[in-house]
């Protein structure tokens, strides 16, 4: 059924992006007071509030367009002279290179220091402005959450009590106290990633093209229960269910703050998922539980180990027929870690300074025998996740 | 950051923090500390400048109040030019960080 809030506020990317679907379903916002409790101090654009103050807004803004011309244009500079810089050393710019040659003809150049500084120091004025927005006005976020907490469509449940392995508690992307340490992490990373995605996924456009990409079991079709692992603060597990309203759709993440603000936003879109506190290793469902597990830049973001026992967990619970269709860096055919110096420069940087602690975990474990070990039949030509793409990888669990 | 309430629940635990903020990027940890100062300054100015933005936009109207101004809420063909404002500022502040340099103090002039 059609809620009002499915009907008022809707903008006109996420009625394309769902128009193409089948008995899919549109979520937006509606007026403050969705739930009891609810605050939107300076209404909503589509199906995200809008920042509390102009000045924040603006300066996230700034950030963005900031962000975007580092990516781009600083970093064209960057490849340029990195092609000098190897060739000046008799180096071939296209050759393959090892990681501790290309920090040792990189690391003092002083436009490459610019790029590298530039982007954590903006990386950080983000996470710091957000912050300061929220703890600033403690009371009144904290309240708005915990009526949230009690409030539906969908549920929410929380495990103060669970034990978080090392590996979780790492201030990934330089957001401080991570996705477990601080209790306006859901709040922080979702207008953190809006920043972060320049503007191209405030109506959640990417989530949902990647739901929408996502096939239904090829042995009958059939989608009653969908698990998304990692879920953050729920674009994803959102989208999923406009996907495919009928089913009973679940995100589970380890990160409390993170579930809380997912369930808070869900219950203002009006719409029915549930979220739970829990592990991707160990996500407590029953054996053969879901038709599809699906994932969005989870892989990278843990243990090897982790990683391992997560493909593990989806093929426990996925029923015979079922899909699992993780999407992360290498899962669009590109299965290796870069090997010239750019980009192995670019990945150690983000490894070590932008804290993408898990990333060499990630490069180095191979996804295709996990699979296969697993019991999957793999295949790496899977429909692509987005439209710049041409595959993703996909496992079937055999029937 | 205020005060967080032990008797409120937060359902976090410990995060294991960066060590980001020893980084020196520029060969002088005072450069790299310009970097985030000059950043900083620009996220100011932007605001002042988007915010006069709107207020010249309700001031073509009459009657504006500071609730006004909170609330205003730029057409889809104003939000474009201001983003293409944006890009345009962000080049005119910080292309002269992708200035290469080259020459030392000492270096002879070109014939």
């Amino acid at each position: 059924m059609f809620n009002r809030r499915t009907l008022l506020g809707v903008s006109a990317a996420t009625v394309a992006a769902a128009s193409l679907l089948p008995g899919a379903k549109v979520y937006a916002r509606g007026k403050a007071g969705s739930f009891p409790g609810d605050i939107e101090p300076r209404g909503t654009v589509g199906r995200v509030e809008r920042l509390p103050r102009l000045d924040l807004e603006s300066q996230q803004d700034f950030l963005t367009g900031l962000r975007g011309w580092v990516n781009k244009d600083l970093v064209k500079v960057c490849r340029d002279r990195t092609t000098r810089i190897l060739e000046k050393n008799g180096l071939d710019p296209k050759a393959d290179i090892s990681l501790e040659r290309a920090l040792e003809l990189l690391k003092d150049d002083p436009i490459l220091g610019t790029r590298w500084r530039a982007w954590i120091s903006l990386q950080q004025a983000t996470w710091r402005q957000l912050l300061d927005e929220f703890h600033g006005n403690y009371d009144r976020y904290m309240s708005e959450m915990e009526a949230a907490d009690k409030a539906g469509p969908g549920t929410l449940e929380l495990n103060p009590g669970m034990k978080l392995p090392d590996y979780t508690r790492h201030e990934i992307h330089l957001q401080p106290g991570g996705y477990v340490g601080d209790p306006f992490a859901g709040h922080v990373y979702h207008y953190g990633t809006n920043n972060f995605f320049a503007d191209r996924n405030n109506q959640d456009e990417l989530h949902i093209e990647q739901a929408r990409a996502i096939p239904p079991p090829p042995a009958d079709g059939k989608v009653r229960r969908i698990l998304d692992m990692g879920c953050s603060c729920g674009q994803m597990t959102v989208a999923l269910k406009e996907r495919f309203p009928d089913a009973e759709v679940w995100g589970i993440d380890v990160g409390g703050p993170m579930v809380r603000y997912a369930h808070m936003r869900a219950v203002d879109l009006g719409v029915d998922v549930n979220f739970a506190q829990r592990l991707a290793e160990d996500t407590k469902f029953p054996d053969g539980h879901f038709d599809i597990v699906t994932s969005f830049i989870l892989h990278h973001e843990v243990s090897t180990e982790a990683s391992k026992q997560i493909i593990r967990e989806a093929h426990r619970v996925l029923r015979r027929g079922g899909v699992f269709y993780p999407i992360d860096f290498f899962t669009h055919g590109e299965l290796s870690h870069p090997k010239r110096a750019f980009e192995l420069a670019h990945w150690w940087w983000a490894h070590r300074w932008n804290h993408e602690v898990l990333y060499y975990d990630y490069a180095n474990v191979d996804y295709l025998g996990e699979m296969s070990k697993a019991g999957f039949i793999v295949d790496q030509n899977g429909p692509p996740s987005r439209s710049d793409y041409k595959v993703n990888l996909m496992g079937v669990k055999p029937v | 950051m205020a005060k967080q309430d032990s008797a409120r629940p937060t359902y976090t635990s410990t995060a294991i923090k960066a060590d980001v903020d020893k980084a020196v990027f520029l060969g002088n940890v005072v450069l790299d500390n310009m970097m985030s100062v000059l950043i900083a300054v620009g996220t100011e100015v932007w605001s002042v400048r988007r915010r006069m933005m709107v207020l010249e936009k309700l001031l073509e109207q009459k009657g504006v109040t500071a609730d006004m101004i909170e609330a205003y809420m730029p057409s889809a063909e104003d939000a474009k030019q201001w983003q293409e404002d944006r890009d345009a500022f962000v080049r005119r502040t910080f292309s002269a960080l992708a200035n290469e340099g080259g020459l030392s103090f000492d270096a002879k002039r070109p014939d």
